[in-house]
């Protein structure tokens, strides 16, 4: 009787509590590959100054593309391309000069633009207006020009919000641009996409060479993402692909990109005749 | 009564059906810079003669020839301009530029749009023959290709500028007037112009006439002495008239039959 009292009242709690524990330290500890990618990101680091958006971050994203192939006939072949991935990115200060153009210190309160440049599609949408004065929240309009009828065409935007509390969430929808136009018959062109971004800030310092947080190899923004590409009347094809890191024509990954809490590893091989030299790739904070 | 209620059901029902056919319309509107409806069809290499003054009064001639023998891709060659006349007396420069066209519209029933861009920067640059003798025996043409220079001194006129960033489409207009061809040409600037300046428009613009005008003075140290097979090239400053369609009206394309040999057969171009 005795036993069967306690159970349910202090039993049941222990064992729900361990649970909930496991499972946190799992979220922790265990590493995230690409299959996971849709997993929530960490909280932001410990100690970031979330006054500033200024610094390092860590962006996991989702993009749905989709890409159209016509013959020459009129047939149209639709292929649809789901991204998941997780990048280190930067928002860094605007750099002050002297008269003489020499850099004299940064100012955090003049952030640039969010970077997208390890994103898939970035090269595809062209270039955006420029982003200026904006503290917490802005919107990069992405547009094409018409150098003969002088119009100015936009093709879509990102909104891009900050909390204070060192979260980032971002929006946009992009149309068929000529930065990622591949001809006009017998090629997959990118006709629209849906971006959604979410970030935590990992670091104060703008830098990937440079700082005092963490070692790396990496000197850009870097990641990998699931890539799921399914054309209509085959079957999808699923890949892991890094971002940022460029693999020369004979590297493969002989060691899957994984984020565990804030680091990151990955590990190559680039395989010529006569020596197979592995390579790895990592962000590993102190 | 019953008929009443069958009047009234079949007008909803078109008002309807009139109302979706309306928003499907709408929904399937054809982007004129992207489509794949092939439209200028008259396909085949046309050639023409451009002339302009420059600032100093001076009369010069250049070829301009378009080449368009698909829907997917057209491409764009201009010799080095000539003093007074074109003529084919000496070498000359012929640059071509490839590019990719994303989409076309009718204006009219005599204009064509052709939405351009440039996906990869490819372009070749060469010497064209004095009248149009490819032999190994045309002296003044086999020293004029020993002693081609580069950069290209041609590069700017074609597409150069904005252009080339990824970030821009042109519009390619032809147009049927009296039976004959003509069109426009999409570089930002139209010739080159001893001490005109050039009328900027946008700021990229003005970035990219700086680069212009550094890359300009290169050649023209480049040029200087008598290597070249034209001589007196004004490469300077490059220049814009205030109406550029003067330019290109002037003169219609001609129908060109080129061969493998002689893809941009400037001897087959009437001049004046």
């Amino acid at each position: 009787m005795k036993i069967s009292r306690f159970f349910p009242a202090v039993l049941i709690p222990a064992v729900l509590s361990s649970l909930i524990f496991c499972l946190s330290v799992n979220v922790m500890a265990d590493p995230v590959y690409a299959e996971d990618f849709d997993t929530d990101l960490p909280p932001p680091r410990e100690g970031v100054d979330t006054s500033l958006v200024t610094g390092m971050w860590l962006l996991k994203f989702k993009d749905v593309g989709i890409y159209k192939r016509y013959d020459e006939d009129g047939n149209s072949t639709k292929t649809e391309v789901v991204t998941t991935g997780w990048v280190y990115d930067l928002i860094e200060p605007t750099i002050l000069r002297d008269d003489n153009d020499e850099v004299i210190g940064e100012d955090h309160t003049q952030p640039q633009a969010l970077s997208l440049a390890c994103l898939p599609f970035d090269k595809e949408d062209g270039s955006h207006s420029q982003v200026e004065n904006w503290s917490t929240e802005y919107e990069a309009v992405n547009y094409y020009y018409n150098s003969i009828t002088k119009e100015i065409t936009d093709t879509g935007k990102l909104n891009v919000n900050i909390k204070n509390d060192g979260t980032l969430t971002a929006t946009g929808k992009f149309k068929q641009h000529p930065s990622g136009f591949k001809g006009r018959f017998n090629a997959d062109n990118l006709i629209s996409h849906r971006l959604e971004i979410f970030g935590v800030k990992i670091s104060d310092t703008a830098d990937f060479k440079e700082n005092p947080d963490f070692e790396s190899t990496l000197s850009r923004c870097a990641g990998a993402m699931l890539k799921e590409k399914s054309e209509e009347g085959s079957t999808p094809v699923i890949s892991t692909e890094l971002l940022g890191i460029e693999l020369s024509k004979n590297s493969i990954i002989v060691s899957p990109p994984y984020f565990n809490g804030y680091d990151f590893h990955v590990t190559t091989k680039e395989q010529t005749t006569g020596s197979d030299s592995e390579v790895s790739d990592y962000l590993t904070f102190n | 009564m019953n008929f009443m209620c069958k009047f009234l059901f079949m007008a909803a029902s078109t008002f309807i059906f009139l109302s979706l056919t309306a928003c499907n319309k709408d929904d399937k509107k054809i982007n004129p810079d992207f489509n794949q409806k092939a439209l200028f069809t008259d396909y085949g290499t046309y050639g023409r003669t451009i002339y302009f003054n420059d600032d100093e009064g001076n009369t010069w001639c250049y070829y301009d020839i378009l080449t368009m023998e698909n829907s997917k891709e057209l491409k764009l060659t201009i010799s080095t301009p000539i003093k007074f006349k074109c003529h084919l007396d000496k070498s000359l420069y012929l640059t071509t530029e490839y590019i990719s066209i994303t989409g076309e519209e009718k204006n009219g029933d005599n204009e064509f749009n052709l939405s351009t861009t440039t996906t990869e920067s490819e372009a070749t640059y060469l010497i064209y023959p004095n009248n149009g003798d490819f032999s190994e025996s045309n002296t003044e043409y086999q020293n004029a290709k020993g002693n081609i220079i580069n950069p290209n001194p041609l590069a700017p006129l074609i597409t150069f500028g904005p252009y080339r960033s990824g970030n821009t489409v042109a519009t390619l207009r032809i147009a049927i007037i009296n039976d004959e061809y003509f069109s426009n040409r999409i570089s930002i600037n139209d010739y080159w112009s001893v001490n005109g300046l050039v009328n900027s428009e946008t700021t990229v613009e003005e970035e990219i006439e700086a680069v212009i005008k550094i890359y300009s003075l290169l050649i023209s140290l480049l040029s200087d002495g008598d290597e070249l097979p034209v001589s007196d090239l004004p490469y300077t400053l490059l220049g814009r008239p205030e109406n550029r369609e003067e330019l290109y009206t002037a003169h219609p394309y001609q129908r060109l039959t080129p061969t493998d040999e002689d893809p941009y057969p400037l001897t087959q171009i009437v001049t004046d």
